[in-house]
């Protein structure tokens, strides 16, 4: 199997040297604050090094995502193709799931002699927005058509704002959950990350303390 | 009365505790318990702050470092003696003055926050219109309340009419405003989606409400019931202020790892 590097030398080394599986789904599930969105920074800067297409579909303004990159130290010389609420020339308009879908097939398939990076953060917002099941398909169906390609997706989704019971299910789509909090550990409060499953590897039972720094991310192992 | 001698004679006055032992021994276990909630709440928050990378948690976590750390302030002063002075007076009500326009602050950013993660971005009871006049008017009764403070014992103005005009203004207006910024973030908690948003504001609002009571409690004549219904509102609102903090996120238990069970723990780091 490919594997696609994480942007993380330290997570791709926790993850069997080399990162995400190709032809894969990973979804990042947090609280808001916590640090979801710099993986994924790292993910897409990773891929426009290396020369992949990259394609960055966020509810947000394009501005304020490059803003929160340099913040952590991502430079914006190279930028990814965007999808986005405002500042890009195709617009990502929550109210119309039907239309972000097929934006990001279509890009993915004009792409289709690269290897293909995607990052998104309209999973949680779609989902409040609609009811589950569609969403359940709505998903289902958009991960299968890019696993058709050389391609990973790389989502976010945010802890707290759903039912416990739509995370889970969200969750049994994608190939590779990786989960980040901070734990309550007697009285030290310590931001953690943890891999829930990923394809290929055996489950990881383990926990990483996570640093975003204005320089680089690091992962950890973190002794119980 | 000697009751010295024999343990006999001193039993039957300690199993008779007057007015005079209950009162002071709430008011002593009452400053310690929340002196206890507001340490852990520095402490967390800070740790909060740390963990958090978005700029906009990170703030939240900070503000309600400075509101715990101020609250912390104002317990601690309670356990000392000031010199009758004007500097003394400043000294004792300084912390309570912190306390209040930060707490304003808090309340402020957070009914601003939750108003814009509000779908439809709805104004909690006129809160935009009312934030600024509210503000001069709980400035406006800390100003009196200081200078009261810092001029009555220096002799410079003897007026007791002044001391009382001073008194009743800052009894009347702060508790107003409070009470009303405790309703709003209330009413903003319930239109937000954001489940850990919603409970971290209700148990904010909650704990605004129980300190607006314990600074109108200031306006009745000091008794026992009253002093002890008193330290209870400042414990409930110190304990709904910790559950604030820890409700600022969603917080996670480390469950215990054996080796066995943790093949891809990277070599030679464990």
């Amino acid at each position: 199997m490919r594997l696609v590097s994480t942007g993380v030398p330290s997570l791709d080394h926790i993850l069997g040297d080399d990162g995400y599986p190709d032809r894969s789904s990973i979804l990042v599930v947090g609280p808001p604050g916590i640090g979801k969105e710099v993986l994924g920074y790292w993910f897409i800067r990773s891929g426009l090094v290396q020369g992949d297409y990259c394609l960055y579909a966020t509810h947000r303004p394009v501005s304020d995502v490059l803003r929160d990159m340099k913040g952590v130290g991502i430079g914006t010389e190279r930028v990814p193709e965007w999808l986005s609420s405002s500042g890009s020339p195709v617009k990502c308009d929550l109210r119309d799931a039907t239309s972000i879908s097929f934006n990001i097939k279509e890009a993915v398939h004009r792409n289709k002699d690269r290897r293909v990076r995607v990052a998104t953060d309209v999973l949680s917002p779609l989902l409040v927005l609609n009811p589950l099941e569609s969403m359940y398909s709505y998903w289902s169906q958009l991960l299968s058509d890019l696993k058709l390609q050389y391609s990973v997706l790389f989502a976010l989704a945010e802890d707290g704002m759903h039912p416990p019971n739509t995370l889970t299910t969200m969750e049994q789509l994608f190939d590779g959950v990786i989960e980040m909090k901070l734990y309550e550990q007697g009285l030290a409060i310590t931001p953690l990350l943890r891999v829930k499953k990923m394809l290929g590897l055996p489950p990881l039972h383990g926990y990483f303390r996570f640093t975003v720094s204005n320089t680089a991310m690091e992962v950890v192992p973190h002794v119980v | 009365m000697d009751t010295s001698g024999s343990l006999f004679r001193t039993r039957p006055w300690r199993w008779c505790p007057t007015s005079f032992d209950v009162t002071p021994a709430v008011n002593t276990l009452s400053s310690l318990v929340a002196t206890v909630l507001i340490v852990l709440g520095v402490w967390r928050s800070a740790q909060m702050a740390r963990g958090f990378v978005d700029r906009v948690y990170k703030s939240k976590a900070l503000w309600m470092a400075a509101l715990t750390s101020s609250i912390l302030l104002s317990e601690l002063t309670g356990f000392i003696q000031f010199p009758s002075t004007a500097l003394g007076s400043l000294l004792v009500i300084s912390p309570l003055v912190l306390v209040i326009i930060v707490s304003y602050g808090l309340v402020d950013r957070t009914i601003i926050v939750a108003m814009r993660a509000d779908f439809f971005h709805r104004d909690a009871l006129g809160w935009t219109k009312v934030r600024l006049p509210g503000f001069v008017l709980v400035a406006g009764a800390l100003c009196l309340i200081v200078a009261d403070s810092a001029l009555v014992p220096s002799g410079a103005f003897t007026s007791a009419l002044w001391s009382t005009v001073a008194f009743a203004i800052f009894v009347g207006v702060v508790p107003l405003v409070l009470g009303y910024a405790a309703i709003a973030i209330v009413v903003s908690a319930r239109r937000t989606a954001d489940r850990t948003l919603k409970r971290h504001i209700l148990f904010l609002g909650v704990s605004l409400a129980c300190f607006a009571a314990v600074l109108a409690l200031f306006a009745l004549p000091s008794t026992d019931l009253f002093d002890i219904l008193e330290d209870a509102l400042n414990v409930a609102s110190l304990y709904m202020l910790y559950r604030a903090v820890m409700s600022l996120t969603l917080l996670g238990r480390v469950e215990k790892v054996t080796e066995a069970s943790h093949p891809h723990s990277v070599s030679g780091s464990r």
